[in-house]
């Protein structure tokens, strides 16, 4: 149980609940044993009186106040269960949210090379599969339990009052069951797994098959693959069969317990009636009992296996938690005043691990300085600006910002002073209103956010949508083209009015024309602001103060474009590629 | 967008109870399974009338035996009625195994069926269904529109004639009593119903508010950065906090519908029970009922409201598997926009002669990509086609193999208009590298064969030699048999593509078409890749677009695209000599300085 402490202190929290539904469950279970002993008098009385021939009238009323009585309780169970039901599920659905927001803000703090190096879909299914796990077994699965463990003990008792040698006859079927189950189980499983593996198959198989439809359609494999997926399907057929013989086995053997401890019961009670030793009622109550044991007692070997589930669950789920993140707020933070957005690269090297991806890097921005960063992919430019916002671990001593060590200032602090465009210009789901606002916690007012929108060459765009500002963007809503989103982006960025702006490649999906006129308006608009410019596309750099080319993480060359341009080397080739491939672009 | 039409559409559907249009077009792959159907239908009316006889026999052993003390009489009795037990128990197991065997026989048949007109749909279709919807229409969705005929029409007509059938066991034994009891069933039916639609309002909203929890998960995930670098962490928080609480509301909503269900049904339950005790103990005081025909009675009345109980349960399944079957028969019902001509013709030999005239084509209906272009290629001649990306070099090769039909003009083979081609016998003539080259989870020897007759060992042996993929082969385990994880991605870009051109050679081609890849590999692989386009384009007519120079050079004749139409065409020499687009893009290409 040690490895629940986590969902433990969270139940803890919804004691109240936990505490009044525990209460009800009490309540429900007796009267679970209580109404058919109810029930079991009035047969009784019914019977003698038959036999005796009881004044009607006193007969009567017994049986109406029996009757009454019974309705009553099951209205009292109802309501006591449905307390109970509703509190426990309850409280378990409370519990794995707490868990679930826990979780959510955990992986926030991590960075992103903890992001790069899990898939995605691992993670998601840790947050809903495994959770949910989790919660079946600390919830339902409790729950059931705990109603099974207080009700047979109540209900033998009431078996061995009325009978006991029928009591210990009855529990040899259900003995017997317990014991065949042990062995058909695995059986079971493993035809279940067989039959999960066939159906991934197929799906594999029909996934291949519809993503590469032209090669199929191409090689004219249709047939050829139609035999294939018959071959899967019935390879499928053959382990559901199997699956399903087992199953019904298994029906069998479940019922046929259950049967035969109700013919132990008809035999025995029926003799026992005939003799006059045992009364039609207790007849009642052991069938009754059985019957409401059966199910229960039978689930209560299913929780070996929720709780083999849960454990791996929440270990999966720990797993996560027990990762720290990498960048963390300095301990000793140095007093920050105003930034005034210089930048300094002091011989950086900088690893993801193993290979260096950055080695010596130094380069100085002045404030207001607008710095072009080109190079091959792969070159190290993305990783160079987001050292800038450490969204990996900066090695101490060598990112300054206004002199100040990065790793010294505040992580807010520093990131709030920088306007990032990433490279796959991220966007939420959200209207394109609340995509530019991304970084303020209030929306900034209409003006601020149209002015923004403005400045990153979104007015034309904006116009053609109905809906403006306020379209909503994502699955549910409208595609934008990915010229679009990059501007979105951008505006993103300016209306943070950074010290700092930079663009990671964030213009390689606008024409040119566009390019320059978003170009132009930045140089306008951020007099004084320091601007980073990553570029596959040479002409988004040409107007930079300074341009370095990035080759294996060094830097290779540095200069003017002018200056490049006479060097002859990387630039200065690529430059008079991109012109030709432009040209040959705009030839009608 | 087209997914949220789609899923509207599902919602929409999903009100359908029973539509007879959709069952009468999926019986005929329920009819050649009819035997284990039928089979499973005979056991579950034996167990209805083992159900209907075991109260009976407590009647007769309460009134007869027992209120005579007569042991013997009595166990003849609970002879019976343990037979009967038994009988029941093997009927069940029968039933399960038969209904078994009917389900999955029905689900393999459609399932294959529905795969192979998949087959016949032309590549357009793809493109506009994503691949995720497709996949669940032959997993999932095949296995609920089974529950039709399984738990559907047999539960259905089983369930229906359970009730009917111990409703006149009742009324035989007391219509008075049998008439208060059945008068009060309505308020289980109500109940059950209820239920069913609460259920799936809420179950509705659970799927929809995780769904959206999820998408902001996956969201939050993938912009990882762009929170953390505009310092938005506790923004996203309570966001996803938001969205989580919408989700707990649905849950609790849910938690509360299910805690209500048994309570309510138990309570349905005791009052309809309770009024025939009442009812029945009281005719027993009075001497118009015996005990035993009062037990009988009793247990009888379970018979008759446990379907009525669980009604609303088969319903949702009916209806989902309605809603499944709506889904499948749209895609059997769609039919291929790229038809097999009814006459198709089939010379015993291709000469390899190509020809387009005046071809346009146009994948959404609107831009063309190919603006009347014609052009011919004589048997034997290698042609390459250069230009720009987006010039429409790919889409000629389309339009060749017949993957869509172009809207003005025709494409010819040998003379012969495409269309006028059996489609299969056409592309399996002709020898296809794409671009970005697929190769089959399976073996190297599967994906070379491809399961053609005509691929004989040696032929594969000697396709493979040719091609320069023996050497490489020759170092995995297994060589030829050796295994291919999905998409190939266990081999190297450059093995792939030699893997395809070997694939491509062993069905001795009469006209090779290849989209050369332009991925980067090393100089030693370039040097074998160029030695095996050498190879494949030996001696056959070919169509390539171009990438590389040595390729361009070898070529009988250039084609220069640029926006859909032929701008030259001619010889290396004869281009380069020209100085037009295509002494442009060689230096463009391969670097030269202008």
């Amino acid at each position: 149980m040690r490895r629940f402490r986590r969902c433990l202190r969270a139940f803890a929290r919804h004691k109240g609940e936990l505490i009044a539904g525990a209460g009800c469950l009490v309540v429900a279970s007796a009267l679970d044993v209580g109404i058919p002993l109810l029930v079991a008098r009035g047969l009784n009385r019914l019977e003698a009186a038959v036999r005796a021939a009881e004044p009607l009238a006193v007969s009567r009323d017994f049986l109406f106040f029996t009757v009454g009585a019974i309705v009553l309780g099951t209205a009292l169970k109802g309501i006591f269960r449905y307390g109970q039901r509703y509190l426990l599920i309850g409280v378990s659905r409370k519990v794995e949210a707490d868990l679930k927001r826990d979780l959510f803000a955990h992986l926030t703090s991590l960075s992103p090379r903890f992001f790069a190096a899990s898939r995605t879909g691992d993670l998601l299914s840790r947050a809903t599969g495994d959770l949910e796990a989790v919660r079946l077994f600390l919830g339902p699965g409790s729950m059931y339990a705990a109603s099974t463990l207080l009700l047979v003990p109540a209900a033998l008792a009431a078996m061995v009052h009325f009978h006991p040698l029928l009591t210990a006859l009855v529990l040899l079927p259900l003995g017997a069951l317990a014991f065949s189950m042990k062995a058909i189980m695995p059986t079971l499983n493993r035809r279940s797994e067989s039959v999960q593996a066939a159906l991934a198959e197929i799906s594999e198989r029909a996934q291949e098959n519809f993503s590469g439809v032209r090669v199929v359609k191409g090689l004219a494999r249709e047939e050829w693959e139609t035999r294939r997926f018959a071959s899967s399907s019935d390879v499928y057929r053959r382990h559901q069969l199997s699956l399903g013989t087992a199953r019904a086995l298994n029906h069998t053997l479940l019922y046929a317990s259950k049967d035969v401890a109700f013919l132990l019961i008809l035999l025995i009670g029926g003799l026992g009636l005939l003799r006059g030793s045992f009364p039609v009622g207790g007849i009642y109550l052991f069938l009754d009992y059985v019957n409401r044991l059966f199910w229960p007692l039978i689930a209560l070997g299913w929780m070996a296996g929720m709780y083999h589930r849960a454990a791996a669950g929440m270990d999966r789920v720990e797993e996560i938690f027990a990762t720290r993140p990498e960048v963390e707020d300095p301990r000793e933070p140095a007093a920050v005043d105003s930034i005034r957005g210089g930048v300094e690269f002091r011989d950086l090297t900088f690893a993801y691990d193993g290979e260096p991806a950055l080695k010596g890097i130094r380069l100085r921005a002045e404030p207001g300085q607008v710095i072009g960063i080109a190079g091959r992919i792969g070159s190290g430019k993305t990783t160079l600006v987001s050292l800038l916002g450490r969204l990996f671990p900066v090695p101490d001593g060598t990112v300054f910002l206004d002199g100040t060590d990065l790793n010294r200032i505040p992580l807010r602090r520093l990131r709030e002073s920088i306007g990032f465009v990433p490279q796959d210009s991220f966007l939420f789901s959200e209207t394109i209103r609340e995509n530019l606002a991304f970084g303020f916690d209030d929306l900034p007012t209409a003006e601020a956010v149209a002015r923004a929108a403005e400045a990153a060459g979104l007015g034309p765009d904006l116009a053609a949508l109905p809906q403006g500002l306020d379209t909503l963007l994502g699955e549910r809503g409208v595609t934008l083209s990915g010229g679009q989103r990059q501007r979105v982006a951008i505006g993103r960025a300016l209306l943070q009015d950074p010290r700092i702006l930079v663009l990671d490649d964030a213009l390689s999906a606008v024409d040119t024309e566009t390019e320059a006129g978003i170009l132009e308006r930045l140089r306008r608009g951020s007099r004084g602001r320091t601007v980073f410019l990553v570029a596959q596309r040479l002409s988004a750099v040409e107007f930079a103060d300074r341009i370095v080319v990035l080759d294996a993480g060094r830097i290779v060359e540095e200069g003017t474009h002018a200056e490049l341009l006479l060097k002859e080397g990387w630039y200065a080739r690529t430059w008079r590629r991109q012109r030709v491939e432009g040209e040959l672009e705009s030839l009608r | 967008m087209s997914g949220d039409r789609d899923d509207a559409f599902e919602d929409a559907s999903a009100g359908r109870l029973f539509d007879a249009r959709l069952v009468r077009r999926l019986v005929p792959f329920a009819r050649p399974h009819r035997r284990p159907l039928l089979a499973a239908i005979a056991a579950l009316f034996g167990l209805f009338a083992a159900e209907l006889a075991a109260p009976y026999l407590v009647r007769l052993a309460v009134d007869g035996p027992i209120s005579r003390g007569d042991s013997r009489g009595f166990l003849s009795v609970a002879g019976i009625f343990a037979g009967v037990v038994l009988l029941a128990a093997a009927l069940r197991t029968a039933e399960g195994i038969a209904m078994n065997r009917a389900g999955q026989g029905i689900v393999r048949d459609l399932r294959v069926s529905l795969f192979a007109h998949l087959q016949r749909l032309h590549v357009g279709f793809y493109d506009r269904t994503s691949v995720g919807r497709l996949v669940t229409r032959v997993t999932s969705d095949v296995e609920n529109l089974a529950e039709i005929f399984t738990s559907g029409v047999a539960m259905v007509l089983y369930d229906a004639t359970k009730v009917l059938g111990a409703a006149v066991v009742l009324v035989w034994i007391e219509p008075r009593l049998a008439a208060l009891a059945i008068a009060l069933t309505p308020l289980l039916l109500g109940v059950s119903l209820w239920f069913r639609k609460r259920a799936r309002f809420s179950h509705r909203e659970v799927r929809r508010t995780i769904g959206r929890l999820n998408a902001y998960l996956q969201e939050a995930i993938g912009g990882i950065r762009v929170i953390q670098m505009f310092g938005r962490e506790r923004k996203v928080q309570r966001r996803f906090g938001g969205l989580l609480q919408d989700y707990l509301r649905a849950n609790l909503l849910a938690a509360f519908h299910f805690a209500l269900f048994l309570p309510l049904i138990d309570q349905a339950v005791s009052l309809i029970w309770g009024t025939s005790f009442l009812a029945g103990g009281n005719a027993v005081l009075d001497g118009r009922l015996t005990i035993g025909a009062f037990l009988q009675f009793w247990l009888t009345l379970e018979v008759f409201a446990g379907p009525i109980r669980e009604i609303g349960e088969k319903w949702n399944v009916l209806q989902a598997a309605m809603a499944s079957a709506e889904r499948i028969v749209r895609i059997l019902d769609t039919e291929p926009a790229v038809l097999p001509p009814a006459r198709p013709r089939r010379p015993e030999r291709l000469a390899g002669a190509i020809e387009l005239r005046g071809v346009t084509f146009s994948y959404d209906g609107e831009r063309p990509v190919l603006r009347g272009v014609s052009f011919a290629v004589r048997p034997g001649e290698t042609v390459a086609i250069v230009g720009a990306t987006g010039a429409g070099k790919s889409t000629v090769l389309s339009l060749l193999l017949r993957l869509y039909d172009p809207q003005e003009g025709a494409v010819l083979v040998d003379g012969i208009d495409v269309r006028e081609w059996e489609p299969t016998d056409l592309r399996s003539r002709i020898g296809l590298v794409l671009q970005d080259v697929f190769l089959f989870a399976g073996t190297v020897r599967e994906n070379l064969a491809l399961g053609r007759p005509s691929a004989t060992e040696d032929r594969l042996r000697a396709a493979v030699g040719a091609v320069g993929a023996e050497e490489f082969l020759a170092r995995r385990p297994g060589g030829l048999d050796a295994a291919v994880a999905e998409r190939g991605v266990t081999f190297s870009s450059g093995e792939r593509q030699l893997l395809a051109f070997a694939r491509a050679l062993a069905g001795d081609p009469g006209i090779v078409v290849l989209d050369e890849a332009t991925a980067n590999v090393d100089t030693e692989t370039e040097r074998r890749i160029q030695q095996g386009i050498r190879e494949l384009l030996r001696g056959r007519t070919s169509l390539v677009v171009a990438h590389r120079l040595s390729t361009i050079r070898e070529a009988s004749r250039i084609l220069v695209f640029h926006h859909g139409a032929i701008r030259e065409s001619g010889t290396h020499e004869e281009l380069l000599a020209t100085g037009g687009i295509y002494a442009r893009l060689y230096r463009l290409q391969f670097g030269l300085a202008p």
